[in-house]
C-alpha cells in the first residue's frame, strides 16, 4: 500500500556538514488515543514457529531464539518479512528452514520461501537486510551457529546463495547479532558480526546452580568468541577484524549490535551489547579503524559498575539533545539500563531519572525499541520478555518463564508502564525478538514478535488513523552509490516548534534488522520540515505535510 | 536502649541494598550444586544496619514478656531454630523449618514472618512478600497487650516487606511499607534509606535527599563521625553522591564518593562510580587508579567480575 506517497527530489541545502541542531525536548503532549494493538496473526498468512532447540530448553544454544527482518524484497514500497529460523540439537545444521513472506497489502502475507529459492536451514540467530552488492535490491545476511550465509536478491523474486562467492561464511562458531553499515565511508555496506561463546553441541554442559535450583549453564565460565568485521570490496567480503582494531578488543559474550554515528562526527560507530560482560562502544576513528571506548565513556556498565547481561538494544533520542541514546535490556532481578549520550561525549545511566529501570526488575528482557506508538510526539519504549530458564517462577527466581510485554509510555520527562489487561500486552510468552514497521501503510508502527519455539505474532497498531504522522524513507540513486537505503543517515523532523530526530541505523532490536523507514508521530497541525544528513554528510531539506509517506531521493547534488 | 529480639538481629544480614546485585546474577558456568552465585554472599552477610531504637511502648511490652508472665508463643522453639539458621546465613535450611512451623500454626503471624524472612534471605523476594503481608495483617489482629510477647518482631515486619517489595519491583508498595515502618519507628535508619532508594527510582530528588539525611541522622553517633568506618555511612554517602551526579555536580559527586569510600573502602561499586566521574573530569589516570581499587575491593569482597578471558582465533 502506498497511500499518499510523495517523492521529493528537491530542496537542497548543499552543505556537507550538519549544523548543530538544537533539538527541542519533547513538549508537553496532548491526550491521544491510548496505545493499543490487535493480534491479527491468524488472518495474516504468517503462520510459523520460530525454532530454537526443543522445549524445555536444556542447553544455552537453545535459549536465544532468532531474529527477524522487515525487508522490501520486491521493491514495491511495502515491508516484507524474513525469518532465518533455528534448528535443534539433534541436527544443528538442518532445521525447518528460513521463511520469507511477501506483504500483499490489506494485512495479507504470502509465504514465498520456495519461490524465492532461499533454502537456508542452518541454525540461525541474527539477520541483517541491506543492499550488499549495490544493485539497489535488499539482500540478506544470516548469522548462525557454524556457518553464516549470504543470500543476494536477484530482483526477479529469487535469491541466490552467495556465501562462498562473497567469503561470507565466517570463521565458524556461534554468531549472533549482525549489522550492515558503511563502516569505511566508501558508500557500500560492510558487516559487523557479534559472536557469543565457544560451544560444542556434542558436549552438553551440566547444569549450573542458581538460587538453589539447577539451571542452564553459561555464558559465564565459557570462552567468549571475538566478533568479526568484514569489509565490502564490491564483489566479496574481506575479513578486517584485526586490521580495523576490533581483533584487539577483549571479547565479550556478544549478542547484539547497533551501527550508528554515536559521536556525531559523521562516521558510523558500533555499540555491541554483551551478555554478562561489559558492552563495547567501538568508535570509528576513520580509515576503517575502531577504538573501544565504552569503559572510558561510560556505557560498558550501568551506574553501579555492574557488567550486565545485555540482550536487546533500542536506539532513540530520549533527552532531545540530538544524539542517539541507547536502552539495553538485561536479565531478571536486574534493571534495564537507559544510557544517555551526552553532548560532551560521555554516557550516563539515567534509568532512574526516566523511570525505565524499576519496571523491568522482574523481567528478562530481549528486543526493545523506541517508537512513537501513540503519535504524541515522543517515543515510547516497547520491550519483549521471557526467561531463559524453563524452571523460572516468581517463587524460585522472582521471575516467571513466560512473561508479559512491557510498554513504557513516555509522559513528559518520565516513562510509565502502560496499564491494560489487553492480551497483546499481558499474555505471557517466551518472546525473544521483535521488529516494528508500518506494515499496512496507515502511518503507525505495527509489530512482528518472535517467541522462542513459539509462533510469530503479528500486532496491528490500532492508532486512530488520523494524519498525525510521517514516514520517511531514503533512496540514493546516484550512480556509484551502493548504499541505496542510506543506512547511517540522520533525519530531523520539525513541526510547530517540536523537533524530533531519527537514525537509519544498522543492526536491530535483538538479532534483527531495524526498519529501513523512519517513523515520526506529529501532534501538531502545521507543515513539516524534514532535514536529512545523508551518510556522506550531504544535507537535504524538504517540506511536506503530516500524514505522508515521504521518499527522499539523494539524486545528483 | 533495650537489646533487640532475635529476629531483629537477623536484620543485619542482607536486607538493604547490599553490595553487588541483591537479586542474584546469572550463574557462572561450571559451578557445582550449591555453589551458585547467591551462595555464601559475604557482602550480604556482612551488612549491618543501624539498629532502630524501639518505641517506649514496645520496649515496655518486651520487658513484660521478659518477666515471663506469659508462656512462650506456640512454635517458639521452631521459630528460634529457623531464625538462628537465618542468622547463620543458612536461609535455605531455615525454609523447611519455617514451612513446618507455618503448617503447624497457620494462624500464627510470627510463623509467616519467619518463613518470609527465610525466603527473603534467599533473595526470593516475590515469594516472601505474601508471607510478610500475612504476618503484618496477623499482627494487627493480636491483642495489643499480647502482641510483643507473641510476636516480638512484629514492629519491623514492614521494614522487610519494604525491601522485598522493592526488589520485586513494586516501588509503590515498597514506599508504603517503609513509610509505615518509619511512622512506627522513626529512628529506623535503614527504612529511611529504603525510602530514599524508592524516591531515587521515582526521580524525586529532594525527597530522596531528605530521606538520606534522616538515614544518616539515625546512625549510631560513632558512625556519624567523619572518617569513621561504617558500612551504613558509606552507603548513605554513596547515594548522596549519586544525587550529585544526577545533578551533574561531578566534583561534588567525587567528594561524596570519596567520603563514602573512607567509611567503607570495600564498596567496589563506588570505586566504579569514582572512576566514571574522573573520566568525566578528564583525569584518566585517576580513573584508572580507581578502577584498580575497584578490582581490589571486589577481590576482598569475593565479588570478582569474572571477566571473559581469551578469544577464539
Amino acid at each position: 500500500m502506498k497511500a499518499q506517497a510523495l517523492t521529493a527530489r528537491m530542496i537542497v541545502a548543499g552543505s556537507v556538514l550538519c549544523p548543530a541542531h538544537a533539538i527541542q525536548s519533547p513538549a508537553p503532549t496532548p491526550p491521544t488515543k491510548p496505545i493499543s494493538f490487535t493480534d491479527i496473526t491468524a488472518s495474516s498468512g504468517i503462520q510459523a514457529i520460530m525454532t530454537s532447540g526443543t522445549q524445555p530448553s536444556s542447553q544455552i544454544l537453545e535459549v536465544k531464539g532468532g531474529g527477524l527482518a522487515l525487508i522490501d524484497v520486491d521493491d514495491d514500497g511495502d515491508l516484507d518479512l524474513f525469518m532465518p529460523n533455528g534448528a535443534t540439537l539433534a541436527d544443528p545444521a538442518k532445521g525447518p528452514g528460513a521463511r520469507l513472506w511477501r506483504n500483499d497489502g490489506g494485512w495479507r502475507f504470502t509465504d514465498i520461501t520456495e519461490a524465492s529459492g532461499i533454502t537456508h536451514r542452518g541454525w540461525s540467530f541474527g539477520v541483517a537486510a541491506g543492499d550488499v552488492d549495490g544493485d539497489r535490491r535488499d539482500d540478506l545476511f544470516i548469522a548462525g551457529f557454524g556457518r553464516n550465509a549470504l543470500w543476494l536478491n536477484r530482483g526477479d523474486g529469487r535469491f541466490v546463495d552467495a556465501t562462498d562467492a562473497w567469503g561470507a561464511a565466517g570463521p565458524g562458531g556461534w554468531s549472533t547479532g549482525c549489522a550492515l553499515a558503511d563502516l569505511d565511508g566508501d558508500s557500500d555496506l560492510d558487516l559487523y558480526v557479534a559472536r557469543y561463546v565457544d560451544y560444542d553441541p556434542t558436549k552438553p554442559l551440566l547444569p549450573a546452580m542458581f538460587k538453589g535450583q539447577p539451571v542452564i549453564n553459561g555464558p559465564k565460565g565459557l570462552v567468549p568468541m571475538r566478533d568479526v568485521v568484514l569489509r565490502n570490496d564490491g564483489d566479496r567480503f574481506t575479513e578486517v577484524t584485526d586490521a580495523c582494531g576490533v581483533g584487539g578488543v577483549a571479547p565479550g559474550f556478544g549478542l547484539n549490535v547497533v551501527a550508528c554515528d554515536f559521536t556525531g562526527d559523521g562516521l558510523v560507530d558500533l555499540f555491541v551489547g554483551n551478555d554478562s560482560s561489559g558492552n563495547h562502544l567501538l568508535v570509528n576513528e576513520g580509515g576503517f579503524r575502531f577504538t573501544e571506548r565504552a569503559r572510558r565513556l561510560g556505557c560498558n556498565t550501568n551506574l553501579e559498575g555492574i557488567e550486565q547481561a545485555t540482550m536487546g538494544v533500542a536506539l532513540g533520542d530520549v533527552d532531545g539533545n540530538g544524539r542517539p541514546d541507547l536502552h539495553t535490556t538485561v536479565f531478571s532481578s536486574d534493571t534495564n539500563t537507559l544510557f544517555l549520550n551526552r553532548s560532551d561525549g560521555f554516557w550516563d545511566d539515567r534509568s532512574s531519572q526516566y523511570g525505565t529501570g524499576a519496571p523491568s526488575r522482574s523481567l528478562c528482557g530481549w528486543a526493545s525499541i523506541f517508537a512513537d506508538l501513540d503519535h504524541d510526539g515522543d517515543e515510547d519504549l516497547f520491550t519483549v520478555n521471557g526467561h531463559v530458564y524453563p524452571n523460572a517462577t516468581k517463587a524460585t527466581f522472582d521471575s516467571d518463564y513466560a512473561q508479559p510485554r512491557l510498554v513504557l509510555e513516555r509522559k513528559g520527562s518520565r516513562f510509565s508502564p502502560l496499564r491494560s489487561d489487553a492480551a497483546w500486552l499481558v499474555s505471557p510468552h517466551r518472546d525473544r525478538t521483535a521488529v516494528f514497521g508500518d506494515l499496512d501503510g496507515d502511518g503507525d508502527l505495527d509489530a512482528v514478535i518472535g517467541e522462542l519455539n513459539g509462533p510469530l505474532r503479528v500486532l496491528r497498531n490500532d492508532h486512530d488513523g488520523t494524519a498525525d504522522w510521517l514516514v520517511v524513507s531514503l533512496r540514493d540513486t546516484r550512480g556509484g552509490s551502493r548504499n541505496h537505503r542510506a543506512v547511517g543517515a540522520m533525519i530531523t523532523v520539525e513541526q510547530d516548534g517540536l523537533s524530533q530526530r531519527r537514525w537509519l541505523a544498522g543492526g536491530g532490536p535483538f538479532q534483527s534488522t531495524f526498519s529501513p523507514e523512519a517513523h515520526v508521530g506529529l501532534p501538531g497541525k502545521g507543515p513539516v520540515k524534514v532535514t536529512v544528513r545523508w551518510p556522506d554528510g550531504f544535507e537535504q531539506v524538504a517540506t511536506t505535510a503530516p500524514g505522508r509517506r515521504l521518499v527522499l531521493d539523494r539524486g545528483t547534488p | 536502649m533495650r537489646a533487640l529480639p532475635t529476629a531483629l538481629v537477623i536484620m543485619i544480614a542482607g536486607c538493604s541494598d547490599p553490595a553487588g546485585d541483591p537479586g542474584g546474577r546469572p550463574p557462572r558456568s561450571g559451578s557445582e550444586p550449591g555453589s551458585g552465585s547467591e551462595a555464601g554472599d559475604p557482602a550480604a552477610a556482612a551488612v549491618k544496619i543501624a539498629q532502630p531504637e524501639l518505641p517506649p511502648e514496645v520496649v515496655e511490652a518486651l520487658n513484660r514478656a521478659d518477666a515471663d508472665v506469659q508462656p512462650p508463643p506456640p512454635g517458639d522453639d521452631q521459630a528460634r531454630v529457623a531464625l538462628q539458621l537465618i542468622g547463620r546465613n543458612h536461609p535455605e535450611q531455615a525454609e523447611p523449618v519455617a514451612r513446618a512451623l507455618v503448617s503447624a500454626y497457620p494462624d500464627q503471624p510470627r510463623a509467616a514472618f519467619v518463613l518470609g524472612l527465610s525466603l527473603h534471605k534467599q533473595k526470593r523476594y516475590s515469594d516472601a512478600v505474601p508471607y510478610f503481608e500475612q504476618a503484618l495483617a496477623g499482627a494487627g489482629a493480636i491483642e495489643a497487650a499480647l502482641r510483643a510477647q507473641q510476636f516480638p518482631e512484629h514492629v519491623h515486619v514492614s521494614h522487610f516487606l519494604g525491601w522485598a517489595r522493592y526488589y520485586a519491583g513494586d516501588l509503590d508498595g515498597a514506599r508504603g511499607a517503609f513509610a509505615s515502618h518509619v511512622a512506627t519507628v522513626p529512628t529506623a535508619g535503614d527504612s529511611w534509606y529504603g525510602l530514599a532508594l524508592v524516591e531515587i527510582d521515582e526521580d524525586q530528588i529532594d525527597a530522596a535527599g531528605a530521606a538520606l539525611e534522616r538515614a544518616m541522622a539515625y546512625l549510631p553517633e560513632a558512625e556519624r563521625m567523619e572518617d569513621s568506618r561504617s558500612r551504613d555511612r558509606g552507603k548513605i554517602l554513596a547515594r548522596q553522591g549519586d544525587l550529585a551526579l544526577r545533578a551533574d555536580r561531578v566534583q561534588d559527586a567525587v567528594d561524596l564518593y570519596r567520603r563514602a569510600l573512607r567509611a567503607w573502602p570495600d564498596h567496589y561499586e563506588v570505586w566504579a562510580k569514582v572512576a566514571r566521574c574522573y573520566d568525566r573530569l578528564g583525569d584518566a589516570g585517576a580513573a584508572d587508579r580507581a578502577r584498580v581499587e575497584e578490582l581490589n575491593a571486589r577481590e576482598r569482597m569475593g565479588r570478582v567480575m569474572d571477566p571473559p578471558k581469551g578469544a577464539q582465533p
